[in-house]
């Protein structure tokens, strides 16, 4: 067979199974007005507990969620026992309580009454003990790049339903070191002090997938291999040094299969076999109006948290290299060249530059995407548990 | 035929003159001896010839066809004569030069001497009625078929000509060429208007008044023809027909096409595998379902799905049969193809309003697939190569004219493309085939036995480890037994099984293998009894014992730890006793009236929870259960089900039909996504379970156009539906030991309007159809589960309410023919987010009511071209060509619409399983 024969072929398969069958979509009809209460959060006695309430808003809304502000929230023991959260000032609707002393003898439940007065209260649960996770492990392939997984057994064999939420943080340089910086009051360029360099940046990015995972299939309660997050090949996160915390939860059977039915109405929807999306039922109602739908599930029990790093080392082909598309421009030392080019257009000086054999006859600078690190999303302050 | 003409008017030329002189020349003729049984007339006439040295000259049609015993010894050749023609209106005349003339007339009648017939001595044999004419003119060694069609044949005994009254012609209608039945054929007489058609087995059966008539067959694709019959009595014919060969000439059609205005069921529609090669389909295999879709009434979710949604049923409540074999799963390669290899299929009926009472088990229609016999002359065969499948089929004569097979198989060869293909889809895999052998036997002339084994498999795996395989196993055996004119007989068993499974071992601790399969054995009694012209009758019974093993969970390989789960087998008899009687009570006004007795028995082992009574199923609701030993009767159903209908024909070319049926079903296919999945699971009625059940009752009127070229049709119809099952939200449906909590009752009805145009003689021929319909469904007991969309009516997944087909092929030359068809329909329903909130990170949809929006609509062209090769009969092989596109226009219709939370943003996406227009090539070859 003919190579062109063959790429045709080729051609009309990939246009049937997997071409561009893949379009945006927006819906043309209105939804109605929902402004639901939705409340997330987890109760624990081994570490803050943090509610965040906020509310739906319309599809084509422009996404910003409301947060729900002067709410009154506290955690209720069937002992009959009583523990207020405290609203974040400035905190988007966070209310959090440091520590609690819970008890796996005792169930809670949650009490929510709202600024416009209205009560509502989950379901008591159980409060469950999350065993410590075993370790979080990684493999490297040069298709897929890094997976990172959590390991986690039960030797009582009573979790079985877990959740897992992470935080992953790396370092990055930006591609050009800026070593002086301008000073737009003198007009001047200066030597760039360590407190405010911009050439390494941290960047954090918490989970945005629910990641479930149950045993109850198995003969013992074990989980292994649990996938948390794949991370390209060749990309930014491993460029220099990578650190991932992870929060196990237990969860109990109804919370597990809530927050599957979330996770399959909101991330595995549309290919062929796909289950159809379905409406989803918590466990917080309102007192106020039984028909009142509220988003949410309130789950309670200890959490287990572990971090780990990953250094570009230990991934030996792991290639990663920031180029600068912008050529370095010589900025003259007069006023108006430091006006012009600082001042006007933002150019960033990175060092001195001096003539043949010569005095220095300008700065040699550009523009703060090459130099500023964090025009790519991350900060310049070093996390404190980030090794030195 | 020239030689036969030039007898006759030297006969006419002869008689003139010497009619007077006929019983002159007795005295000197020579003497004959003849022992002869169970000989044709010819036979007889050519050792008369031989001994008496005369020349005989007749016409072969003119000849009695019925067989003879006669029993002379050296008798004068005009006695001998007179005995051979006694009973009969042949006459002959003897000339002095030793010719005699035998032909039929009445002069030469007269004048013979009456004791001619009173000494007869010929014996008829009184089996002689369940002879065949066809073997009667192979004797005769003249089976010139124009000739056929004049010669006269003669049915029953003589003896009884005079007597008045009714009496029965049956036999098979064959192609001439390959042995093969003829289903559908039209037998008719035009006055008396009486027609009735050949059953899938070719067989017809009808009454005739005594006397000589014109009994005229037709059937698509075949020549028309004709055959004079003089019927005495009751007797067997058997006509072969010759396979049209197309002219360029105006095809002449005659009232009797109208078969749709004189049939007595409605909602049928029936299609040959002729037309289904003709229609235009993606990768260019002609497929006998996507043509189905294309009837009125008969709706799918998508284009990845074979799945037919019936006048509002869903997919799982179609009875797909193939040669009485039930297929669970008629998709290959992601629902892309269809189970049924187009090279093996004679043709597809489809039954979705008047559902005959020997068909029952499922709600919504009744999908009868049969294959063809083989060639029962020659061994022949034929491949076709496509882009992605190729098939072939060999077929021929075992033991020639009796026993023949056809043996047909596909296979894909798609995975050397998916390897191909980048990445990220490098490790897919998809392939699949199928088998079928089937094998008719003929024992005698009145018993026939049919094999027919069927088997496919599927695998693919999408780019991960987990590998998913399923396929159908079917074998039967039926057996037709002829008892008399009147009665038939056919006796089916078989096994019928479904399996499929899912394996992982990517990761060791996790490894699996999840399997599931169905398993069924039945038996069938049916039998056909035409008691008179006036009443046919249909009776029998059928049983069918169901075993499920519903899933099973094992662990792959040393260090899995899954723990095996395996849920509890389920058995279930279900079995029926029908009778139905169709009665003409005027030549206009037909009824059929049929009940179904339907019986089911949900069989131990088990163990069966026990809920709290009025309260809905749950883990909270759960008491206890109940422990039952084998063969227990756990539960049992039974209901009669009514099948009645009626049609009333107001003129030649309009009739109006009416239709009312009851059905039961008690196996359910539990589904949450939107096209029918391989990995769905069936689940028999149990004590918590309850059978559906549906009635429909319809109305249709049907006109025939322009000398009957043009069918129309308008039929409406109104469908109640209890007990449907729907999931729940977030329901689990695959390894739940009590699925009962998972899933919903739903009440449905469902109503619409079908519209059909057809025309399928002549250059231009096609249909168009129109159908607006809505299926709506209802979950508000509290007590059956969770209320759905405030136990408000909720359209169905398959709801779509307009769609109009076209399908049509316009002939340009013999060898040349342009294929269209365009089809359009409102977009299915779909539940849309609502509102959009934050949770774990991620803005997430928020979903309210079930499918209160739908996707857009859907329109599709395809155009495709059928080339043959030159149309010599004598030659090694038959080529010819199929090009085309698929979706001409490359409208991207979508397919579903979802939204989906990716990297903390809601987006919004519309999946098309054809983004494009997509041509392909097709070769097929017949030997």
């Amino acid at each position: 067979m003919t190579r062109i024969f063959k790429n045709i072929l080729l051609f009309f398969f990939l246009a049937v199974l997997f071409g561009r069958c893949k379009d945006k979509y927006d819906s043309p009809y209105k939804a109605p007005n929902t402004g639901y209460l939705v409340v997330e959060g987890y109760i624990t006695g081994n570490g803050p507990t943090q509610f965040t309430l906020s509310r739906t808003v319309n599809l084509s809304g422009n996404g910003v969620i409301p947060p729900e502000k002067g709410a009154l929230v506290q955690v209720e023991g069937t002992d009959n026992s009583i523990y207020p959260l405290t609203e974040v000032a400035n905190g988007n609707g966070l209310y959090v309580a440091n520590s609690m002393p819970l008890n796996a003898a005792t169930k809670y439940r949650l009490r929510i009454k709202t600024g416009d007065g209205r009560i509502y209260l989950s379901d008591t649960v159980p409060y469950k003990v999350t065993p410590p996770i075993d370790s979080i492990s990684w493999t490297y392939g040069p298709s897929y790049g890094l997976k990172i997984y959590a390991n986690t057994h039960d030797p009582a064999n009573a979790t079985h339903y877990y959740q897992w939420v992470y935080d992953e943080t790396w370092q990055y340089n930006a591609a050009e070191y800026a070593a002086y910086e301008y000073q737009k009051d003198q007009n001047q360029v200066v030597f760039r002090p360590d407190s405010e360099q911009i050439y390494t940046c941290w960047k954090e990015a918490p989970s945005t997938r629910l990641i479930l995972g149950n045993s109850t299939k198995l003969t013992q309660d074990e989980i292994y291999l649990q996938l948390l997050d794949q991370i390209p090949a060749n990309t930014q996160p491993l460029g220099i040094l990578f650190s991932i915390i992870v929060t196990q939860y237990a969860l109990t059977e109804d919370g597990y299969n809530f927050l599957t039915l979330m996770q399959k109405n909101t991330e595995s929807l549309g290919s062929i076999f796909d289950a159809q999306p379905s409406a989803l039922r918590g466990n917080i109602h309102s007192l106020s109006d039984p028909n009142e739908q509220v988003i949410g599930f309130v789950s309670a029990g200890t959490i287990e948290k572990q971090r780990i790093f990953i250094s570009r080392y230990q991934v030996p082909d792991w290639r990663y290299y920031l180029g600068c598309d912008l050529p370095d421009t010589i900025v003259g030392l007069s006023p108006d060249a430091l006006k012009h080019f600082y001042f006007e257009q933002s150019y960033i000086p990175l060092e001195a530059h001096y003539s043949f054999g010569g005095p220095q006859d300008g700065w040699t600078s550009n523009l703060p995407g090459c130099a500023d690190c964090r025009l790519q999303g991350g900060t310049t302050k070093k996390p404190a548990f980030w090794p030195n | 035929m020239n030689r036969t003409i030039y007898y006759q008017s030297f006969i006419i030329a002869c008689l003139l003159f010497a009619l007077n002189r006929a019983h002159a020349q007795n005295d000197k003729q020579p003497l004959v001896t003849v022992h002869l049984k169970d000989t044709s007339m010819a036979v007889i006439l050519k050792e008369v010839e031989l001994q008496s040295g005369y020349r005989l000259y007749y016409d072969t049609a003119d000849l009695d066809t019925a067989k003879l015993s006669i029993q002379v010894d050296q008798q004068p050749l005009v006695k001998v004569l007179g005995e051979v023609f006694s009973g009969t209106d042949l006459t002959y005349f003897i000339d002095r030069q030793q010719h005699v003339f035998i032909s039929k007339g009445e002069p030469v009648h007269e004048g013979l001497p009456a004791d001619f017939f009173e000494s007869t001595a010929v014996i008829r044999d009184t089996a002689r009625t369940g002879e065949s004419v066809r073997d009667d003119l192979e004797e005769a060694s003249k089976p010139q078929v124009a000739t056929l069609e004049n010669k006269l044949y003669v049915i029953g005994d003589k003896s009884t000509a005079g007597l008045p009254g009714v009496v029965n012609v049956a036999g098979f209608v064959r192609d001439a060429k390959t042995g093969e039945p003829i289903v559908g054929a039209s037998i008719y007489t035009e006055k008396p208007r009486i027609g009735v058609a050949s059953d899938q087995y070719g067989y017809y059966s009808i009454s005739l008044p005594r006397g000589r008539h014109i009994l005229n067959i037709q059937s698509i694709g075949m020549r028309d023809t004709r055959r004079l019959l003089q019927v005495h009595g009751d007797g067997k014919m058997n006509i072969d027909l010759q396979t049209q060969v197309l002219t360029l000439k105006k095809v002449t059609v005659s009232a009797e096409k109208a078969s749709n205005i004189r049939r007595m069921e409605m909602g049928v529609q029936k299609i040959d595998i002729k037309t289904i090669k003709q229609v235009p389909v993606v990768f260019g295999e002609a497929d006998v379902l996507r043509v189905v879709m294309t009837l009125p009434g008969v709706k799918t979710v998508g284009e990845a799905s074979t799945g037919l949604n019936v006048r509002g049923g869903s997919a799982d409540q179609n009875l797909v049969l193939f040669n009485d074999a039930t297929i669970y799963n008629t998709a290959h390669f992601f629902g892309l193809f269809s189970a049924f290899n187009p090279e093996v299929v004679k043709d597809v009926e489809l039954y979705k309003s008047s559902i005959p009472a020997r068909f029952g088990g499922r709600l919504s229609s009744v999908l009868d697939i049969s294959s063809r016999e083989g060639n029962k002359k020659n061994i022949t065969g034929s491949a076709g190569v496509g882009l992605l499948t190729s098939r072939l089929n060999i077929e021929g004569p075992l033991v020639k004219d009796k026993t023949s097979f056809i043996l047909g198989g596909r296979t894909t060869y798609a995975n050397w493309l998916l390897a191909n293909l980048p990445d990220q889809y490098k490790h897919s895999r998809a392939s699949f085939y199928d088998l079928n052998l089937n094998i008719s036997h003929a024992m005698g002339k009145k018993d026939n036995l049919y094999f027919t084994g069927y088997m496919s498999q599927d695998h693919f795996n999408l780019n991960n480890d987990t590998t998913y395989g399923y396929g159908n196993r079917n074998i039967s055996l039926k057996w037709k037994h002829i008892f008399s004119n009147k009665l038939y007989s056919i006796i089916a068993g078989g096994y019928d099984r479904y399996q499929y499974n899912i394996t992982s071992t990517e990761n060791a601790v996790n490894a699996y293998k999840l399997g599931f399969d169905i398993n069924q054995l039945y038996f069938k009694a049916h039998f056909n009894y035409f008691l008179n012209a006036n009443h046919t009758f249909e009776f029998g019974l059928t049983t069918l014992r169901y075993n499920i093993h519903p899933g099973s969970y094992q662990p792959v390989g040393k260090s899995s730890l899954v723990a095996p789960d395996v849920l509890q087998p389920e058995q279930a008899l279900e079995s029926a006793l029908y009778l139905s009687d169709r009665y003409a009570i005027t030549n206009s006004l037909s009824v059929e009236g049929g009940i179904r007795y339907s019986m089911y028995n949900y069989l131990g082992p088990s163990v069966v929870n026990n809920y709290a009574a009025g309260q809905p199923y749950s883990n909270g609701t759960l008491i206890d259960s109940t422990r039952y030993g084998s063969g227990a009767f756990i539960k049992t159903y039974a209901k009669p089900e009514y099948r009645l209908s009626a049609r009333y024909i107001l003129t030649e070319n309009l009739s109006i039909k009416a239709g009312y049926n009851t059905q039961q079903q008690y196996i359910h296919a539990l589904s949450n996504t939107t096209a029918m999945a391989p990995t769905d699971i069936w689940k028999l009625s149990d004590p918590h379970i309850k059978p559906q059940s549906g009635d429909q009752v319809s109305l249709g009127l049907y006109r025939n156009l322009k000398n009957n070229t043009i069918e129309t049709s308008v039929e409406v119809y109104y469908k109640r539906i209890r007990n449907f099952l729907d999931y729940g939200s977030g329901a689990q449906l695959i390894l739940n030991h009590h699925i009962e909590t998972d899933v919903l009752r739903t009440q449905g009805k469902a109503y619409g309007v079908e519209l059909l145009i057809k025309k399928l003689t002549g250059k231009f021929n096609g249909w168009f159809s129109y159908t607006y319909s809505r299926t709506l469904l209802r979950q508000d007991d509290p007590n059956a589960g969770e209320i759905i969309n405030r136990g408000e009516y909720y359209p169905a997944n398959y709801d779509k309410p307009h769609d109009a087909t076209f399908v049509g092929n316009y002939r340009f030359t013999h060898r040349f023919s342009v294929s269209l068809n365009a089809t359009y329909s409102t977009g299915r329903p779909i539940t849309l987010p609502v509102g959009v909130f934050y949770y774990a990170g991620s803005y997430r949809t928020l979903y309210a009511d079930r499918n209160a929006y739908r996707i857009p609509d859907y329109f599709r062209t395809d155009l495709s071209m059928n080339i043959d090769g030159n149309h010599k009969v004598h030659q090694l092989t038959h080529n010819s060509w199929t090009i085309g596109v698929y979706n001409l226009t490359g409208r991207k219709n979508p397919y579903s619409v979802y939204y989906v939370s990716e990297g903390g943003a809601v987006n919004g996406y519309k999946l098309s399983i054809f983004g494009s227009a997509i041509p392909y090539v097709n070769y097929n070859i017949r030997f």
